[in-house]
């Protein structure tokens, strides 16, 4: 039985990993095919590096990522507080509403924020509303009910008589919000944020619909390719992307796992 | 794990430096070489200089991959009009962008039967070509039924479909013909086919003889017939994966661009190309100016860069599809960057050739409709037991596991 559960598990690891290890094992192709391994060789990190329009739609991609992530987190987090001080069934009501954005198709979600867009731009007499701002009004939209998701639980299991004490000790319900409640709640909020990021990074559907001839993200870059052979310094940014994220996420790890043995340790010493 | 981490980190950053190092010192070179090189053909009597001051920025939208690395940098020097540079990968997703508003285009490279239904929806401008004096390099045999009065487009480039073989298992003789497609004695199991209703009914029609633009609800249910034989024989239908098919060796026929063939015998010296007696499918992707285009008169300024014959010819040795211009076609450097030499007289067609060959008509959409219907019917029965065996697992797999968890409960209350 131990060996077939352990099987099964090398199994699961290699369905999930191996079209990563393929890319990245082709980055280094010293040819331009994608099926054929004919030698090592960084040319195509170096062709990747003066790819001027590839590297824009990264820059682009980055920037929208970050800063629509970074208002989500602030607008969902302090929406999971007013949501959670809601009873109950209007609690329902809210949260249904804010989960549409994420139930609703990409393509229904996109092509009306499209639609809206467009319209709003002929009101105030603008023909190519399309850009910077309307994707980032639209990443940030999709984004939100990540956040809350990921706060909301948090601050369902945080002690309601922390705050109190802090109010009772004279703290100002400001100063309570930043000193008690948001160090309590901070890891959902960081996985809120971690989640943002990596959906606006990857997203396309919705992208495509609201973005402009001045704004191109990378994966709407990579997918205009397609028509055409994709070339392997496509594999060479795939791999440093994912270096990257995976160095994010062990840093992120660790240093939860240590502020876990902080708090344990401080508890031991309490006692 | 901190060790870990820092050796990954450590790596990182030497992979990133090495590629960062070695990109500027090629750059440096790239640029000498630019300069050395590539000039305009025909400077005389044009000014290149009229927007410079009006720090004006052009919004183009082209397919990806479509255009020389620098071209873009190199008309804004010229000129100082700055391009926004954006890329679809299908005529509708183009087209679904720019009738969809809320942005402004202002050179865009649609395909023959889009520009006609650009022009037929008003979508397109008429061009002042006053403003595009480097037309007169254009051919003039190019099939233009698309743009009858060619006054809306100015060709990009254009290109033959035709057939792509393995010479380790394909007789050449058995490949003169679209029926080579058909050949299920010899190569069944080895044939890839346009995954696309347009593209597959026009070889099917041109192999029957009759016109890619028909009408004739008849001709169209022949053709249907005829792809339902070659289908059980097909390895599958595809789109881009055609060249890596092609290129490992795994499928031996197959239909494809000209251009694209140059792409693959670069991978694969085996591949050889041929056209079909029968006349085949000309396309051409031709540039055009949005009614919604808000710098027309630099739109056309760029229009008249790209048929600069130097700068078409920097460009065709990057896309490796045809030029439309007459001077390119005579340059040494044409297709100089690719080993085509042995080919080379296989993928260029002759005039007389040309004669045979049909552009796309935007069809009327009661036949429109009538393709899509019968393709759908093709490719149903492809699908069909696959999806069912499916559905049927998944019926059989939850209703056995709502049985055993009934089961379950039943020993436990017991």
């Amino acid at each position: 039985m131990r060996g077939i559960s352990k099987a099964y598990m090398v199994l699961v690891m290699v369905f999930l990993y191996a079209p990563i290890a393929v890319l990245i094992f082709f980055s280094f192709n010293a040819g331009n095919s994608t099926s054929v391994f004919t030698g090592f060789s960084l040319q195509w990190y170096k062709e990747l590096f003066q790819d001027e329009e590839t590297l824009s739609a990264l820059y682009n991609t980055l920037v929208v990522a970050l800063l629509s992530s970074g208002i989500s987190t602030v607008l969902g987090t302090a929406a999971a507080v007013g949501i959670n001080k809601l009873n109950k069934w209007m609690k329902n009501v809210v949260m249904n509403i804010t989960n549409l954005p994420m139930m609703n198709p990409d393509i229904v979600t996109g092509i009306s924020m499209m639609l809206l867009f467009v319209f709003a731009g002929s009101i105030l007499g603008s023909d190519d509303v399309l850009g910077f701002g309307t994707l980032l009004i639209a990443h940030i939209t999709f984004n939100l009910p990540y956040v809350i998701l990921s706060v909301l639980p948090k601050l369902r299991q945080l002690d309601s008589h922390l705050v109190e004490a802090a109010e009772d000790l004279g703290c100002p319900a400001n100063k309570t919000f930043f000193k008690v409640v948001l160090p309590n709640i901070m890891s959902g909020v960081i996985t809120g944020f971690m989640m943002a990021f990596t959906l606006s990074i990857d997203d396309f559907v919705i992208s495509y619909f609201v973005s402009g001839p001045s704004f191109q993200t990378l994966p709407l870059r990579i997918y205009s390719m397609t028509k055409r052979v994709v070339r392997p310094s496509i594999n060479a940014l795939s791999t440093l992307i994912f270096v990257s994220i995976l160095v994010l996420l062990i840093v992120i790890n660790v240093l939860q796992a240590k502020d876990e043995k902080k708090a344990e340790r401080r508890r031991r010493a309490a006692k | 794990m901190k060790r870990l981490l820092t050796l990954i980190l450590a790596l990182l950053l030497i992979l990133m430096t090495f590629g960062c190092g070695e990109s500027a010192i090629d750059e440096v070179e790239e640029e000498e070489d630019a300069e050395g090189e590539l000039v305009l053909f025909d400077n005389s009597d044009y000014d290149w200089q009229r927007f410079k001051d009006r720090d004006i920025t052009i919004n183009v939208f082209n397919w990806g991959e479509y255009i020389a690395d620098g071209l873009n940098d190199m008309f804004t020097e010229i000129t100082g009009i700055k391009v926004n540079y954006s890329n679809y990968d299908t005529n509708e997703t183009m087209y679904a962008k720019l009738s969809g508003g809320g942005a402004s285009y202002d050179v865009i490279v649609p395909s023959d039967y889009m520009i006609a239904r650009l022009i037929r929806e008003g979508l397109v401008q008429k061009l002042d070509f006053a403003n595009i004096p480097n037309v007169k390099y254009n051919l003039d045999t190019l099939d233009s039924s698309f743009d009858p009065t060619e006054e809306y487009s100015v060709p990009y480039t254009w290109g033959l479909v035709g057939m792509v073989y393995n010479t380790n298992y394909v007789d050449a003789d058995d490949i003169k013909s679209w029926s080579a497609l058909w050949n299920t004695d010899k190569y069944s199991g080895k044939i890839l086919m346009f995954n696309n209703p347009r593209d597959a009914f026009a070889i099917a029609h041109k192999k029957l003889g009759l016109s890619l633009n028909t009408h004739i609800k008849k001709e169209w249910d022949t053709a249907f017939d005829e792809l339902v034989l070659q289908r059980s024989h097909l390895y599958s239908y595809v789109t881009d994966e055609i060249f890596n098919k092609m290129e490992s060796g795994e499928c031996w026929i197959a239909p494809c661009y000209a251009g694209d063939f140059i792409t693959m015998y670069d991978m694969n010296e085996d591949l050889a190309f041929s056209y079909p007696e029968e006349g085949t499918n000309v396309f051409v992707d031709s540039m055009c100016v949005p009614v919604s285009s808000k710098n027309k008169e630099a739109a056309e300024m760029y229009i008249n860069f790209m048929c600069d014959p130097n700068v078409a010819c920097e460009n065709i040795n990057y896309i490796w599809y045809f030029t439309p211009n007459a001077e390119t076609e005579q340059m040494e450097d044409y297709f100089a960057n690719c080993d085509l030499d042995e080919v080379s007289d296989d993928v260029i067609a002759t005039p007389e050739y040309l004669e045979k060959c049909e552009a796309f008509v935007a069809l009327e959409p009661d036949t429109q409709k009538y393709m899509e219907s019968l393709w759908l019917l093709l490719k149903k029965s492809d699908v069909g037991w696959g999806l069912y065996i499916t559905v049927a697992a998944i019926l059989v797999f939850s209703i056995g596991l709502y049985v055993f968890k009934r089961i379950k409960k039943a020993k436990e209350s017991k």
